[in-house]
Formats: structure tokens, sequence, C-alpha cells
């Protein structure tokens, strides 16, 4: 078994207490972050400990003061916009001795950010006894009322951590997930975008509309859909899409800038 | 001019202009100024921006001609080749390139001696118009002794500090390398590769960063951190 000895006395701060989220919608065309710090209590940083964001991507990041361990800093959105990183940008939380001297008490270190998308679709490790071969598959249960699942084989090693911050596999694979998706929801299952009950695909229906591709109101939805009204379904579904890849996820440049890294 | 983006196809007749331009030692402005407007070798740059052509000498030169007209833009740039590109040729006039191309500033985004996309991202950071912008945006004043340096300036200390991006965000980071090896506008000798020179700095720095925030402390804080070495480097 391998063993770490931890000689500097610095505590970490793991993932669960340190998590960033970037928002569904952009201020002023930038991404916004949000941390949601929760340390344990047993951690006992002294309440006057600084904290310090930092975000970093390529050669450029961007810095945010935080406040304190008793008293985080409450930033606007404007101040949380990501405008010298990219979205995909990995976080650094530090907590710093307050007494100038620099001191690092405690760190959450390559937080990748969870991605609009990946709130609306969980993730879920599961075996190859489900998956074979397979590397990741949609799965909507067999009651169809808990909404989708991202299932992701465990056989590849940090799987989860490859499907939230690999660009290279999210360029590829996040459009098709979306497309299965809205698929299941329009055309297979039939749900309509003017349902009144709150159900997991409402959120699906708004998150098209929050990328201005929501559902056109000149096509029958639901069971008296005709022939005609799911082609026009496939249609919005590709304008979905490609108003994700266009504008949130920027797959070309970042599947192209990925190459450009791993030939690096 | 309104300001473009070079395609690919159009850095590529770039490159092939700059290296006529090295051979020959003159440029054929109408040249120039057909690829940067050229639509199948550029592209439209949202949002619009109009540029003039103007003599600079320092980085504080480009820097202050270019803040003005970038800041305003709402999204990450340090990486857009093709805008870097475009800038990088529409004021090449202004600084003809040196034929010691593999120690000079680039005119190109990263290195402007070889096609291949590999080399020419890692050595981005050489970009001169890009450095210039990028320190007085991190920097500003605090960072005179790099923007008061002329704009083909390249010596070891912008090398080391603009290639290791973590040490080039740090505000107390680059005050310090500024501090220690600097004196009035000439870098100290032998400040690189001596003992407590520059890269030992660096080197130490990355070992710090286990029990301190290195990049996000102050000179002042770091200079009480370094270890002995760093001395005679503090008092000359």
């Amino acid at each position: 078994m391998k063993r770490h000895f931890n000689y500097t006395g610095r505590i970490r701060i793991t993932r669960s207490e340190a998590q960033v989220r970037i928002l569904e919608d952009e201020v002023e065309g930038s991404p916004v972050f949000q941390l949601d710090l929760n340390i344990r209590p047993n951690r006992q940083f002294p309440p006057d400990a600084v904290v310090r964001v930092e975000a970093a991507r390529s050669n450029v990041s961007q810095s945010w003061d935080y406040g304190t361990v008793a008293q985080l800093a409450t930033l606007s959105a404007n101040e949380r916009r990501l405008t010298d990183v990219e979205r995909t940008a990995q976080f650094k939380v530090f907590v710093v001795a307050s007494d100038g001297s620099g001191r690092l008490l405690g760190l959450a270190d390559r937080i990748r950010p969870i991605q609009p998308i990946d709130s609306l679709v969980p993730l879920k490790e599961v075996g190859r006894e489900t998956l074979g071969e397979e590397v990741w598959r949609v799965d909507f249960g067999t009651e169809g009322e808990d909404g989708p699942v991202l299932l992701v084989n465990n056989a590849i090693p940090g799987i989860a951590d490859v499907v939230q911050g690999n660009d290279t596999f999210r360029t590829l694979i996040m459009p098709q997930v979306l497309r299965i998706i809205l698929t299941h929801i329009a055309i297979i299952e039939r749900h309509e975008p003017d349902d009144n009950e709150e159900s997991w695909w409402t959120d699906w229906f708004q998150f098209a509309r929050n990328l201005e591709a929501g559902p056109p109101n000149d096509i029958t939805w639901g069971d008296n859909a005709a022939e005609s009204d799911i082609s026009e379904m496939q249609l919005w579904i590709h304008g979905v899409v490609k108003a994700f890849t266009d504008r949130r996820l920027h797959a070309v440049s970042q599947f192209t800038s990925e190459l450009e890294r791993s030939r690096s | 001019m309104r300001v473009r983006r070079l395609v690919p196809t159009g850095i590529e007749r770039a490159r092939v202009l700059l290296e006529e331009w090295r051979t020959n030692e003159r440029i054929d402005d109408e040249s120039l100024d057909d690829i940067l407007q050229d639509s199948a070798l550029t592209e439209d740059f949202q949002p619009a921006i109009e540029i003039e052509r103007r003599a600079i000498a320092t980085r504080r030169d480009a820097a202050e001609l270019l803040a003005p007209l970038l800041d305003a833009i709402e999204r990450p740039i340090a990486d857009d080749a093709g805008l870097w590109s475009w800038l990088g040729m529409f004021f090449a006039p202004e600084f003809p390139p040196s034929r010691r191309v593999t120690t000079g500033a680039y005119v190109f985004l990263g290195d402007e001696t070889t096609t291949e996309s590999r080399r020419a991202y890692q050595r981005r950071y050489r970009h001169t118009l890009r450095a210039s912008y990028l320190i007085q945006r991190q920097h500003g004043e605090t960072a005179a002794f790099l923007l008061d340096q002329p704009i083909t300036s390249f010596s070891d200390l912008e090398d080391r500090l603009l290639s290791d991006f973590r040490a080039f965000s740090s505000v107390g980071v680059i005050q310090l390398a500024i501090q220690l090896y600097t004196r009035g506008s000439s870098l100290k000798p032998d400040y690189s590769r001596s003992a407590g020179g520059l890269r030992h700095m660096l080197r130490v720095l990355n070992q710090l960063e286990r029990t301190h925030d290195v990049y996000g402390m102050e000179a002042e804080a770091l200079m009480e951190i370094l270890p002995a070495a760093f001395d005679p480097w503090k008092s000359t």
C-alpha cells in the first residue's frame, strides 16, 4: 500500500468541501463561477485565515480574494466572471495565515468546475457488468420518472474526472448526450414544452430556452404530433445541439486547443 | 484599418512574407495590407475595432496602444492565435523582424520559425505585443521595468518570467524578481544562472509552494522566506 507523509502541516481540503460550478447564464458575455465552500469544522482553521481562489488554464490565470474562513466574501456575479481564463480552467482554493507570512494552512487543488449541463444529467459510475466495453451510456431508468443519468464505466480509472473536466471527451460526447436526451423527451416520450407540471424534462426545455433555442410554438408536440412535426422536432434538436456546441462548449475551438496541447 | 483574425492559411501566407522580409530586408507594404484584409486569409473579429499603425519603441508603447482597444473584450483573448498573429503582422513594419529568430521576440503567435503547432503553441509567450499587453494588464506599474524595455528586447528575465505562467500571474513574484535582479533600468550582472539568481529563485519558489501561498504573496513577504543564498542579491 502506498503511504503518504504530510510534513508540511498543510491541510488538504477535499473536493466535497470546495465545489466550483459554472452557472447556466453568462454575464456580459463571460461565464460566471460559483464557489460552494463548506469547510468541515474539524479542520480548525483560524477564523481570520484568508481565503484566496485561483483559476488557471493554459498560461493565464485569474485570482479572487474571498474574505476569511469565518466570513467569506460575497462577490457579485459580475465579480465572479471568468474574463481571463476559459470556463474549463482548474480552480484552487488557498487558506492562508492572516499574519502576512503567506503560510499555507490548507489547499484544495485541481478543482474541475461542474459545467451547467452536468447539473442536469448526474454522473453514475457503474462496472463492466452493466456497460461491458462501452465507455458511457445515457440511462433513463425503467420508469423514466427520475430523469437521465450518464452512466460511465468505472473500469476506466478516473473516468468521472475525465467526463467532468476533459475537454476532448466533453467536446465529443456531451453534444451526443444532449441529442439523446432531447430525442427521448420530445420524440420517444412525446413530452410537451408547455407542460405545467414540475418534471425533469421541463428543465431541459428551459436549458434550450437559455441557449435561445427554445422549442418552436408552431408545431404540434405530444401524442398528436404528425410526421411533419417529428421532422421539425429533429430540426429543433439539431438547433439546440448546435447552439450548445457554439455558445457553451465552443466545441471546435476547444477540441483544436486540446489536440494542440496533447501534441505538446 | 479594422482588426481581423488571420485564419491558418493566412498565418501560413504571412510566414512566407516574413521569411522573404528577413532575407531581403524589405517588405512590400501593399502585399502585407492585402494579406491583412483578404477574406480568404482572414476573418471578421468581433467586436469591431479600428486600429492605426503607430511607431512602437517600448512595450509600454504597445500596451498603451492596445489596452484601450482590447480591454473592452469580454472574453479571454490571450490564446487567440488568429488575433495576435494579425496584430503582429499589422505592426510588423514598426519593428522589422530580427534575423536572430532563435532568441528574439516574435511577431507571430508562438515560434515564428516553425509551422509545427506544438512548438508554436509552447512559445506563444514570446509574442511581443501579447506579452506587452498582458504585462500591463496583469501588473501595471509594478512591472515598469519590463514595460520600459524596447519592444524587441527578450532577456532571460523575460523568458523565464513570461514562460512560467504561475510566476507571471503573480504580482509578488514579478516584483520580487525585478527588485532582486535589476538596478535602475538595467539587469544586474550574472543575474540569471548564479547562486541566488533568477533560475535558482524560480526553483526555490516551487519548493516553497508546499508550505506557502507563494503566488499570492507580496514581494516583501516572499523576500522574508527566501534562503540565505539570496541575501547578496537583496543588498546590491
